[in-house]
C-alpha cells in the first residue's frame, strides 16, 4: 500500500512539476485536431443498424438494391370517391412520378386487378387492370363498385386514404405537392451541423450553470466545459483514424461523453470538498489518491463490457463499443494528467458544499431505517423478477419490438415463372395465410396473378399450379406490365401487406426468414431490413447487459475481497433493471434495441456509482464507527457526483427525447426512466443494504 | 303452351352450356393458321408466335391492340404476333377489314381505324385478293371455332 502511495506522489509531484508543458502538450494537439477535423455526425442511424448486419449483407451479395416503402395516410373526407378525390390523387401520382427516386406508387390507382370484360356480343378480354387509365367517372364507380378489391387503400370509415410509395432513397414528402391533408412523414436528416451545435451548446451550457449553483463558483464551470471539449475533440478524432468509413451518429457522441464527464465530477467534488481543510496541492494529492482506484475500475467495467460491442458485426453496435472505450480511455487519462495540471492553477477559498445538510439529513434518516421496509422492498422486487422471468417464457413473443410499418418486401430466388417455382409461393401462400390468416391484407406476387388469370380463363375448372399454361402466363405479364413488378430475373417478388392492428411486423418477418429452411430469401425494403437487424442484435445486447452485472460483481469482489459487497453491488444494478421490465410488461411496452441500448448505458452510470459508493463505504468501514457518519460522508463524497452526473445525463437525454430523431429520442426517453431508476437505487438502497451487511457482521 | 315450355327448355339449355373454347385439337389448330400465316399483319419477330383473331370495331381487340404497341419493347423482341381480322357479325365491320386488307401498309390502317377510330380512309372498292383473304381468314376461324374476339392462341391452344 505504501509502495503504491509512494508511487503515487512521485506520479504527482511529476504532474505538478511539467503541468504546464501537459496543458502545453494536450493544447497543441487539441488545436491541431480542431483545425484538421473533417468527421461529419450523422442523424440517421439506420444506415448505421443495416451496416454489417445479417440480411443486408444477403441483399448486398446478391447485387439487389435497398427499396424504401413509405406509407402516406391522406384524409380525403366523407366523399372518398368524389371527383375532386380523385382528381387529386390522380395529380399526386403525377407529382410523386416526377421524382427520379420514385420506382412505383401502389394506390387505388396503380392496384393491379384481374377483370373479365364481356359485352356479350362477341367481344370479351381477361386482363390485368389498374385503374389509372380510366377516366374519373369509372374510377369513382369502379371503386364504389368493387370496394373490397381496394379496401386495403382506405380505413373502415373510408375517410382515410393509403399510398405506398416505393422508393431508391426516402422521399421528402415535404417538398411534393400533396392535395390532401396528412401525417407528415419525417426524414431523418444525415447531417445538421446547425442541430449538432445547439445541442452541445446546451449541453454545455447546462454544465456551466450546475456546476456554477452546485459550487458557487466558476472554476469547475470553466474547468468542466474545457475537460468535455477535449474529451469530445480527442474522442472523435481517434474514432475516426478506427472507422474512418462509418459516419459517427451523434447520439452515441452524447451517450460517450455523458459517460466521461463522470470521471470530471467525481474528481472536481474530491478536491472541491478537500479544500476546506488542506491546500489546494495536498488537495490534488488526496483525490488522486482517493479516486484512482474506482475510476480505473469503472472505466475497466465501461471499456471490456461495453467495450465488448466492438466484436458485434453490426456497425451501429461496434460505434458505441468503440466511442465507450475511447472516451473512458481518453477521460482517464486526461483526467489524471490533463486535469490534474489545470486544478494545481486554481484554489478555493471556502468550499461551498451544496449538499452538505441533505447528505447529513439523508443519511439520518437511512441509518434509522426500518428493517421490514428493506424486507418488503426485497420480497416485491424478487417477486417482480419471478413474474418478468415467467412472462417472457410464457409469451416470448411479447418481447419482440413492435414495427408499425405495414409493408414486407421480399425476394424468393427460385428458377423463374416454373410451375416448381408458383407451386413454392403457392405453399408461400398458404402457410402465411395460415399463420397470420386476420394479419395478412393482400400478398402480391406472380402465384396471385397467375391463379387470377386461371380462373378468369376457366372459372369452372378447380385451380391446380401445374394445369397453368407457363406461356400464355408469360405473354400475360408481359402484355399487361406486370413483369417487373413480380420478378426480377428469375426471382419472385413478393410483396406482404400487413393488417395496421394485427401481429407485430417482426413476427411476421421472423416467421418468413425460418421458413424458407435454405435461408435464401432476400428482404430488399429498407424498414423490414432495419426490423430484423435490430431483431437479431436483442440476443446479443441482453447477453452484453447480463455480461456487464457479472463484470460489476466480479470487480467489487475484486477490489473489496468481500462476497457480501459483491452480492451487493449485484442487487442494486439488478433492481433497477427489474422494475423497469417491470413496467415494460404493465405498460405493453415491447423490448426494443433501443431499450437494450438505454439499459447498457443506465448499467454503466450505475456502475459508476456504485464502485464508487461501495469502495468509499469500504474506506469509511475501516476509520468512522457511527453508521451514520459513514453513510453521511460517502454521500458527501460520493453522492453528490452521482446526482450532479445523474442529472447531468437526464438533461442530456431530454435533448434527446427532443432531437426529433426517432430511434435516439426513444433510446432518450428509456434512459431518463432508468437513470432515475439508478440514481434511486444508488441513493436510498445501496446504503440501507451497506448497514445491514455492517449490522449482520456485528 | 307445351311447346312454349319445350322451347324456353331447349333454350335455357342451350344459354347453359358451356361455350367450346375450341373446335378441333392444338395440332390441327396449328396446321390451320399456318395456311392463313401469310394473310396476318405481323407485329414483331421473337421467336414464339402469337396468332389473335381481332375485329377492328370491337372496344377489346382495340385494348388488346394498345397493349401490344404499349409493351412493344418487352413484346416484340420476345413474340411474333400475327393479327388476323375476322369480324363480329354484329360489328357489321366488313368494310373496314377489307380496307384495311386492300391498302398496302395495313399495319397502318389498322392503327388509323383501331386506335385513331379515323374512319375518313375507309374505300368501297376491295380487291378480289382481298375478299379472298378476308374468307380464307373466316373459314380456318370457323374451323377453329374462334367465338370471341380478341381470340388469343399460342402453340395451337386458346387461352
Amino acid at each position: 500500500m505504501n509502495n503504491f502511495k509512494n508511487n503515487l506522489y512521485i506520479y504527482f509531484t511529476l504532474v505538478l512539476r511539467f503541468r504546464i508543458a501537459i496543458i502545453a502538450f494536450f493544447s497543441v494537439i487539441f488545436i491541431y485536431l480542431a483545425f484538421t477535423m473533417t468527421a461529419m455526425l450523422t442523424h440517421n442511424d439506420d444506415e448505421l443498424w443495416l451496416q454489417g448486419s445479417k440480411e443486408y449483407n444477403k441483399l448486398l451479395s446478391n447485387d439487389h438494391a435497398l427499396v424504401y416503402i413509405q406509407k402516406l395516410q391522406l384524409n380525403v373526407g366523407e366523399e372518398a370517391f368524389s371527383s375532386k378525390s380523385i382528381d387529386d390523387m390522380k395529380l399526386l401520382h403525377s407529382n410523386l412520378n416526377a421524382l427520379d427516386e420514385v420506382i412505383k406508387i401502389n394506390s387505388p390507382l396503380t392496384h393491379t386487378v384481374i377483370s373479365y370484360s364481356d359485352n356479350n356480343a362477341g367481344s370479351s378480354l381477361i386482363e390485368a387492370r389498374a385503374l389509372n387509365e380510366s377516366t374519373i367517372a369509372e374510377i369513382a364507380s369502379t371503386l364504389e363498385s368493387s370496394f373490397e378489391k381496394f379496401s386495403q387503400f382506405y380505413s373502415p370509415d373510408k375517410e382515410t386514404l393509403y399510398i405506398y410509395v416505393f422508393s431508391s432513397k426516402p422521399v421528402d414528402f415535404s417538398n411534393i405537392y400533396i392535395p390532401f391533408k396528412y401525417d407528415s412523414i419525417e426524414v431523418t436528416e444525415d447531417q445538421n451541423i446547425f442541430k449538432d451545435m445547439t445541442l452541445f451548446a446546451i449541453l454545455l451550457g447546462t454544465l456551466f450553470v450546475l456546476f456554477t449553483l452546485t459550487f458557487r463558483s466558476l472554476v469547475p464551470s470553466f474547468l468542466g466545459v474545457v475537460f468535455i471539449v477535449f474529451t469530445t475533440l480527442f474522442t472523435i478524432s481517434v474514432y475516426k483514424y478506427i472507422q474512418p468509413d462509418v459516419p459517427l451518429h451523434v447520439s452515441i457522441l452524447l451517450i460517450s461523453i455523458a459517460v466521461s464527464i463522470m470521471d470530471f465530477i467525481y474528481i472536481y467534488n474530491g478536491w472541491h470538498i478537500l479544500q476546506a481543510s488542506h491546500n489546494s496541492n495536498r488537495s490534488i494529492y488526496y483525490i488522486i489518491m482517493k479516486t484512482i482506484k474506482p475510476i480505473f475500475w469503472t472505466t475497466v467495467v465501461g471499456v471490456i463490457g461495453i467495450g465488448s460491442l466492438v466484436f458485434e458485426k453490426s456497425i451501429i453496435l461496434q460505434s458505441i463499443g468503440y466511442n465507450i472505450i475511447l472516451s473512458a480511455v481518453i477521460a482517464f487519462i486526461l483526467s489524471f494528467s490533463f486535469l490534474i495540471a489545470l486544478l494545481s492553477f486554481f484554489k478555493i477559498e471556502k468550499p461551498y458544499l451544496i449538499t452538505k445538510n441533505s447528505s447529513k439529513f439523508v443519511a439520518k434518516l437511512e441509518a434509522g431505517y426500518e428493517k421490514y421496509l428493506l424486507r418488503t422492498f426485497g420480497i416485491v422486487t424478487g417477486v417482480i423478477l419471478l413474474a418478468c422471468i415467467l412472462f417472457v417464457m410464457i409469451q416470448p413473443a411479447s418481447i419482440i419490438e413492435e414495427s408499425n410499418d405495414e409493408v414486407i418486401h421480399i425476394l424468393l430466388p427460385l428458377d423463374g415463372l416454373t410451375h416448381a417455382s408458383l407451386r413454392k409461393l403457392e405453399n408461400f401462400h398458404h402457410d402465411i395465410t395460415e399463420h397470420f390468416e386476420e394479419d395478412i391484407v393482400d400478398i402480391v406476387s406472380s402465384y396471385k396473378y397467375a391463379r387470377g388469370f386461371s380462373k378468369g380463363y376457366d372459372p369452372s375448372h378447380t385451380f391446380e399450379v401445374s394445369k397453368i399454361n407457363l406461356t400464355f402466363l408469360t405473354f400475360d405479364f408481359i402484355l399487361y406490365g406486370i413483369i417487373d413488378d413480380l420478378m426480377v430475373n428469375d426471382n419472385h417478388r413478393v410483396t406482404i401487406y400487413i393488417e395496421e392492428d394485427g401481429t407485430d411486423k417482426n413476427v411476421i418477418l421472423r416467421w418468413i426468414r425460418d421458413w424458407n429452411q435454405n435461408n435464401t430469401t432476400i428482404i430488399d425494403d429498407a424498414n423490414s431490413l432495419l426490423s430484423a437487424a435490430k431483431y437479431d442484435s436483442i440476443n446479443h445486447m441482453i447477453i452484453i447487459v447480463l455480461f456487464i452485472l457479472c463484470l460489476i460483481t466480479f470487480v467489487i469482489y475484486y477490489v473489496t475481497r468481500d462476497k457480501m459487497f459483491a452480492f451487493i453491488a449485484l442487487i442494486v444494478n439488478t433492481i433497477p433493471i427489474v422494475w423497469f421490465l417491470a413496467i415494460l410488461i404493465i405498460l405493453e411496452i415491447s423490448l426494443s434495441i433501443e431499450i437494450l441500448v438505454a439499459m447498457l448505458i443506465m448499467i454503466a452510470l450505475s456502475s459508476d456509482a456504485s464502485i464508487h459508493f461501495l469502495y468509499y463505504f469500504h474506506r469509511n468501514l475501516q476509520t468512522h464507527v457511527s453508521d451514520e457518519y459513514s453513510i453521511e460522508r460517502s454521500f458527501i463524497e460520493v453522492g453528490t457526483p452521482v446526482g450532479m452526473g445523474s442529472t447531468i445525463l437526464l438533461i442530456t437525454f431530454l435533448l434527446l427525447i427532443f432531437a426529433n430523431i426517432p430511434t435516439i429520442s426513444t433510446i432518450g426517453i428509456y434512459s431518463v426512466v432508468l437513470i432515475v431508476f439508478s440514481l434511486l437505487a444508488d441513493l436510498f438502497i445501496l446504503p440501507v443494504l451497506f448497514i445491514e451487511l455492517i449490522k449482520s457482521k456485528n | 303452351m307445351k311447346y312454349i315450355i319445350v322451347y324456353l327448355i331447349t333454350l335455357t339449355c342451350l344459354i347453359a352450356s358451356p361455350k367450346e373454347k375450341q373446335l378441333v385439337s392444338p395440332e390441327v389448330a396449328s396446321e390451320l393458321l399456318e395456311t392463313i400465316k401469310t394473310d396476318a399483319i405481323v407485329l414483331g419477330n421473337g421467336k414464339i408466335e402469337v396468332h389473335t383473331f381481332i375485329d377492328p370495331l370491337c372496344k377489346m381487340s382495340q385494348r388488346y391492340l394498345a397493349l401490344l404497341y404499349k409493351r412493344n419493347y418487352d413484346l416484340f423482341s420476345k413474340y411474333t404476333i400475327y393479327l388476323y381480322l375476322h369480324e363480329i357479325k354484329s360489328k357489321k365491320s366488313k368494310k373496314h377489314i377489307l380496307s384495311i386488307m386492300n391498302t398496302k401498309s395495313s399495319e397502318r390502317m389498322l392503327n388509323i381505324i383501331m386506335l385513331d377510330k379515323d374512319m375518313s380512309q375507309l374505300t368501297s372498292r376491295y380487291s378480289g385478293k382481298s375478299r379472298r383473304t378476308f374468307q380464307d381468314i373466316a373459314d380456318v376461324a370457323k374451323k377453329i371455332g374462334v367465338y370471341k374476339r380478341p381470340y388469343i392462341m399460342i402453340d395451337g391452344k386458346v387461352k
